[in-house]
């Protein structure tokens, strides 16, 4: 009786110091992640009827955990939450102390453009960041911007 | 029970040691968030005080029944309390910073916590079943 009770104290003391050497590990490694976006570039397509939206993000993963899997999800969406918009890029695996830009692209129709706006709504730009910190921990970050395309619509 | 006067005093001193380590790790908690990351949304079922307040008391009559029933009672009522917490923050925390939203899950290390509880429950109820049957 009296060995099963300290076994089991045993486990459970080896358990606690799993649990809180997995939190130091990830709270460490998640702080040498960094995300940064470029500029954003509207430009207009009269072939395609469409307004182009290019940025570059970039994440550099400075930890020791690999982050996997990783997604990247942008969208135009207006004032009501609308998404006009939207395109996703996935890949597989960060590795630890490598980086990897995702240049992004998003067609916006000139009429669901003018539609927005002649509804009185602003158009905003929202970005999407989820991964996974060597499969045991997911983390999601989103960001949402005004995005000015009045300019190309006169 | 009946204890001397010196063991009574040895016992608050042990209870009091041990409610020190839940206090302690209060003001390490406060002092290791950034004040940036108030980590505000986090749904937690009870305040962060009220539940060190708990933890203080429970060990401190751990510490002070050290080695009777009553003690191990005081053990597992920790235990049931901290898996209660535990489960019901669910693991996910959201925070900002700088205009981004940020949502953590961290379920599997709540998980493993869990299951460490439960490990040291069961072991404190083991060795009270013990105890009984050798009184």
């Amino acid at each position: 009786m009296k060995a099963a009770a300290k076994a089991a104290a045993g486990a459970s003391i080896v358990l606690w110091l799993l649990a809180i050497g997995l939190l130091i590990m990830l709270g460490s490694s998640a702080s040498l992640v960094k995300v940064s976006s470029e500029g954003v570039g509207v430009s207009l397509s009269p072939a395609e009827r469409a307004i182009i939206i290019t940025f570059k993000i970039t994440i550099s993963n400075g930890g020791f955990l690999d982050l996997t899997p990783v997604n990247l999800t942008a969208a135009v969406i207006d004032t009501d939450g609308e998404v006009l918009t939207e395109r996703c890029e996935s890949i597989d695996a960060i590795r630890a102390g490598s980086s990897h830009a995702f240049n992004m692209i998003l067609k916006l129709s000139v009429e669901d453009a003018l539609k927005a706006l002649f509804s009185n709504k602003a158009l905003l730009l929202a970005c999407r960041v989820d991964v996974g910190f060597a499969g045991l921990v997911k983390a999601s970050a989103y960001t949402v911007t005004g995005l000015k395309t009045e300019a190309w619509l006169g | 029970m009946k204890w001397s006067p010196s063991e009574v005093v040895l016992r608050v001193t042990v209870g009091l040691e041990r409610a020190l380590i839940a206090l302690a790790a209060y003001l390490a908690l406060l002092i290791l968030t950034p004040k940036t990351l108030a980590v505000a949304e986090m749904y937690m079922p009870v305040n962060a005080e009220a539940l060190a307040a708990a933890a203080a008391i429970l060990l401190f009559f751990s510490g002070f029944f050290n080695k009777t029933i009553f003690g191990k009672a005081a053990d597992a009522a920790r235990d049931i309390l901290i898996m209660v917490v535990l489960a019901l923050t669910g693991g996910k925390a959201s925070f900002t910073i700088q205009e981004v939203y940020v949502t953590v899950d961290a379920s599997l290390i709540i998980a493993i916590l869990i299951a460490a509880c439960a490990v040291s429950l069961a072991s404190t109820i083991i060795s009270a079943i013990g105890q009984m049957a050798e009184e």
